[in-house]
C-alpha cells in the first residue's frame, strides 16, 4: 500500500466526517486510489519470487545432475541446445518472412521498412541460445573430462556465438558472447597457448555489432552490449597481462575510454550519464591504485602489451579530440589518463623502484581533482566539489601510506601539492564569486557542450 | 541470395556447436574403449563429497619424470611422458620430453622442473560411476590407514589398510580411469563378495601396533 494513497484515504474519512466534501466525491476519490498492495511492493516481491524460483530450479537441477550417469548428462546438455537452435531457426524464418529490407510504393517511393518480430522475442531466443550453448559445453566437458584445459572448447563456443550474434542480432546474446571470450581467456591463463590471443580476435570481431545495434536505433541494447564488451576487454587485459603494472594501466585506460564514450553519448541522456559516472568512478579507482609504487616496481612487459597499449592510445586519442571538439573539458582531462599512464610505464622501465611513476600519477591525480573541483565551482555543484576534494584527500592518504617513497620524498611531494593547492585557490577565487549569485537566483544551468557531469 | 547465405551460416554454426559436444564425448569413449590398459596406484580424495557427484576423485601418484628436453618447459606447457607396461600391466614412467615419442605416452601439463626432474599432474583424476555403484563403495576399506611394523627394518610405518590401484586406458596421450581396485578386486565388490581383504590384527593398547598380512603373503 503506497503512503500517499493511505494518507488520502485517511483524510477522506476525516473530511467526510467533518462535512468538508460530500460522500459521493469521497467515494469517487477512493475508487481512484484503491487500497491494496501497490507496484512499489509488488515489483520487488515479483523480483524476489523470480529469484527464488530460479534458485530453486538451479538447486533442484544440481541435485538431479549429480545422480545422472554420463550419457544421460549428455542428453540433458544437448537437449536444451537443440531446442534453442530450433527456436532460433523458427525466429529467423519468421523474421526473414516478414522483414523485407525495404518496401517501395507504386511510384517507386520508399516506404518504412517492417521492424520484424518483437525485440523481446529476438532477445529471448538469443539469450536462451547463448546460455544453452555455454551450459552445454561446460556440462559435457565436466561429464567426459579428458583434459582439464577446456579453453579451446570455450573459444569454439564463442566463435559459434559470434556467428549467431550477427544472425540473431540480440544484445543479450552479445553480452553472453563477450562473457564467453573472457571465460576462454581465463581458462587458458594457467596453461598459455593460443586461446588467449584467439579471445582478443573474437572480441575485436564482435565490436562492429555495437554499430549495428546503433544503426537499428536500438540505443539501450547497444549500451548494454557495449558494457558487456568493455567488461570483457577489462577481463582479458587482466588475464593477458599478469603483471600488476599492466593490469592497472589497462584498467585505467578502459575506464578513461568509458568516460570519453559517455561524453560522446551525451545526447543520449541517462545512457551517456551512466557511462560518465561509471567511467569516472573507475578512473578515480584506477588512478589511486596506480599512485602506489608497488605496481610499477621492477615492471616488465612483452612487446605485444606495448603494441596493445599503442592501439588503446590511438583509440583514446580519437575520442579525446572529439571530446575537445565538443568543449567537454573535464572529459578531455580524463582522456589524458592513458597518456599519463603510458608515460608512467616508460618511467618504470628507467626507474625500477617505481617512485617516479607513482609521483607522476599522483601529480596527475592532483591536476584531475583540481579540474573536478574547478568544474564544481563553476557550475555550483556541491557534490562535484566534494568528489574532487575526496579524490584529492584519497591521493594524500595514498602518499602517506605508500612506503615506496622515503620520508623526504613524501615531504617534498606534500610541499609541492600544498603550493599548487594555494595557487589554485588564488586562481579560482574570482570564479567562485561569480558562481555564487548564479545559484542564488535560481537561474538555469548552462546547457552548452561544456556540460561535464 | 543474402537469405541463402544467412541460412548456410546458421546451419554451419549450429552444426559446429553440436559437433563440439559430440567430439568431446566421442574422444572420451574412444580412449575408454580402445586405449591400452595399465594399472596405477591411487588414493581416494575425500575432500569432495562423491555422493553428490557421478564420479569419485582419485589421486595417481605418478607425477614426476626425468626431463630430456633442450630447455625447461614453461608451466602449463603440454609435454610427453613416455610410459610402458611393466609386470601385471603396472604403468612405468620412462621419461619426459617436448616431442612426441615413438612408443606409448601420456600428454601432461608441466608444473615445474627441479634439476632434471619434471613435475606434473597425472592427466586423469576421475572415475565416473553410476549412483548405485557409488553407494556400494566401502568407505572404510578405501580410506583406513594402519600403523604396521616392518619386520625387516623394525620401523613402524603408516600404510593403507588395503592396496588401492586403478585401471587406466591410454590412447594418443589421453588417459581415462576405468576402474578402482581394492587388493586387485573391483571396489564395489571389495567388501562383500569378491576378493580377500587384508588380514589386520588391530593394536589393543598404546604399546602394541597393528599388524597386517598383505594380500598374497599369508593367504
Amino acid at each position: 500500500m503506497d503512503s500517499h494513497g493511505q494518507w488520502l484515504r485517511e483524510r477522506l474519512d476525516e473530511w467526510t466526517a467533518e462535512g468538508l466534501i460530500p460522500e459521493e466525491t469521497a467515494e469517487a476519490l477512493r475508487a481512484r486510489c484503491p487500497a491494496g498492495p501497490s507496484f512499489v511492493w509488488t515489483g520487488p516481491l515479483f523480483a524476489a519470487a523470480l529469484v527464488c524460483l530460479a534458485a530453486g530450479l538451479a538447486f533442484t537441477g544440481a541435485g538431479l545432475w549429480g545422480s545422472l550417469p554420463q550419457d544421460e548428462r549428455f542428453l540433458l546438455a544437448a537437449g536444451p541446445l537443440a531446442v534453442s537452435v530450433i527456436a532460433a531457426a523458427l525466429f529467423l524464418l519468421g523474421d526473414s518472412a516478414i522483414r523485407p529490407v525495404r518496401h517501395h510504393g507504386p511510384e517507386g517511393e520508399a516506404l518504412p521498412a517492417h521492424r520484424g518480430l518483437p525485440v523481446f522475442l529476438r532477445e529471448g531466443v538469443g539469450i536462451f541460445h547463448g546460455l544453452a550453448l555455454t551450459a552445454a559445453v561446460w556440462m559435457v566437458h565436466d561429464s567426459f573430462l579428458l583434459d582439464p584445459d577446456m579453453s579451446g572448447l570455450a573459444a569454439g563456443a564463442a566463435l559459434c556465438l559470434l556467428v549467431m550474434l550477427y544472425l540473431l542480432r540480440s544484445a543479450g546474446l552479445g553480452v553472453i558472447f563477450a562473457a564467453d571470450t573472457a571465460w576462454a581467456a581465463w581458462l587458458s591463463a594457467p596453461y598459455g597457448g593460443w586461446t588467449g590471443g584467439a579471445a582478443w580476435v573474437l572480441l575485436a570481431a564482435g565490436f562492429p555489432f555495437f554499430f549495428l545495434l546503433i544503426s537499428e536505433k536500438r540505443q539501450e541494447a547497444g549500451i548494454a552490449y557495449a558494457w558487456g564488451w568493455i567488461a570483457a576487454v577489462l577481463a582479458l587485459t587482466f588475464f593477458t597481462a599478469s603483471e600488476p603494472m599492466w593490469q592497472v594501466v589497462f584498467f585505467s585506460i578502459a575506464a578513461s575510454l568509458t568516460w570519453l564514450i559517455g561524453s560522446v553519448l551525451r545526447a543520449y541522456g541517462w545512457i551517456g550519464a551512466a557511462f560518465r559516472f561509471f567511467g569516472g568512478a573507475a578512473v578515480f579507482g584506477g588512478l589511486l591504485a596506480a599512485a602506489f609504487g608497488s605496481p610499477w616496481r621492477g615492471a616488465e612487459g612483452s612487446w605485444y602489451l606495448w603494441v596493445l597499449l599503442i592501439l588503446f592510445l590511438a583509440a583514446d586519442g580519437v575520442l579525446l579530440l572529439r571530446a575537445a571538439g565538443k568543449k567537454e573539458w573535464l572529459s578531455t582531462a580524463a582522456g589524458v589518463t592513458p597518456f599519463v599512464l603510458a608515460a608512467a610505464a616508460l618511467l618504470a622501465l628507467w626507474d625500477r623502484s617505481g617512485v617516479s611513476s607513482a609521483v607522476l600519477v599522483s601529480c596527475f591525480i592532483v591536476f584531475l581533482a583540481a579540474a573536478v573541483i574547478g568544474r564544481g565551482l563553476q557550475k555550483g555543484r556541491r557534490w562535484q566539489m566534494a568528489s574532487g576534494l575526496l579524490f584529492l584527500m584519497a591521493d594524500g592518504v595514498v602518499r602517506l601510506w605508500d612506503s615506496s617513497l622515503s620520508f623526504g620524498q613524501r615531504g617534498a611531494f606534500f610541499l609541492v601539492a600544498g603550493l599548487m593547492a594555494a595557487l589554485l585557490c588564488v586562481l579560482l577565487r574570482p570564479a567562485h564569486k561569480k558562481a555564487r549569485p548564479h545559484r542564488r537566483h535560481g537561474l538555469p544551468e548552462e546547457t552548452g557542450g561544456d556540460g561535464d557531469a | 541470395m543474402r537469405r541463402k547465405w544467412l541460412w548456410i551460416a546458421f546451419l554451419l554454426a549450429a552444426a559446429v556447436e553440436f559437433f563440439l559436444l559430440i567430439w568431446v564425448r566421442g574422444e572420451f569413449r574412444t580412449v575408454e574403449a580402445e586405449g591400452k590398459e595399465y594399472v596405477v596406484p591411487v588414493s581416494v580424495q575425500f575432500a569432495d563429497n562423491f555422493y553428490e557427484k557421478n564420479y569419485i576423485t582419485l589421486h595417481v601418484p605418478i607425477d614426476k619424470a626425468q626431463w630430456s628436453g633442450p630447455a625447461a618447459p614453461v608451466a602449463g606447457e603440454s609435454v610427453y611422458v613416455s610410459i610402458r607396461a611393466g609386470e601385471n600391466e603396472a604403468m612405468e614412467v620412462l621419461g619426459a620430453q617436448p616431442d612426441q615419442p615413438s612408443g606409448e605416452y601420456l600428454l601432461v601439463r608441466a608444473k615445474h622442473l627441479e634439476g632434471d626432474v619434471l613435475y606434473f599432474d597425472f592427466p586423469s583424476d576421475r572415475l565416473y560411476m553410476d549412483e548405485a555403484d557409488r553407494r556400494k563403495i566401502p568407505v572404510t576399506e578405501v580410506a583406513e590407514r594402519i600403523q604396521v611394523r616392518d619386520p625387516d627394518t623394525g620401523r613402524t610405518e603408516t600404510r593403507m589398510k588395503n592396496t588401492l590401484t586403478a585401471r587406466v586406458r591410454v590412447k594418443d596421450g589421453r588417459a581415462v580411469i576405468t576402474a578402482l581396485l581394492v587388493n586387485g578386486s573391483p571396489v564395489t565388490a571389495a567388501f562383500t563378495t569378491v576378493g580377500t581383504n587384508a588380514d589386520v590384527k588391530y593394536a589393543a593398547s598404546g604399546k602394541e601396533k597393528d599388524t597386517v598380512v598383505p594380500m598374497g603373503d599369508g593367504t
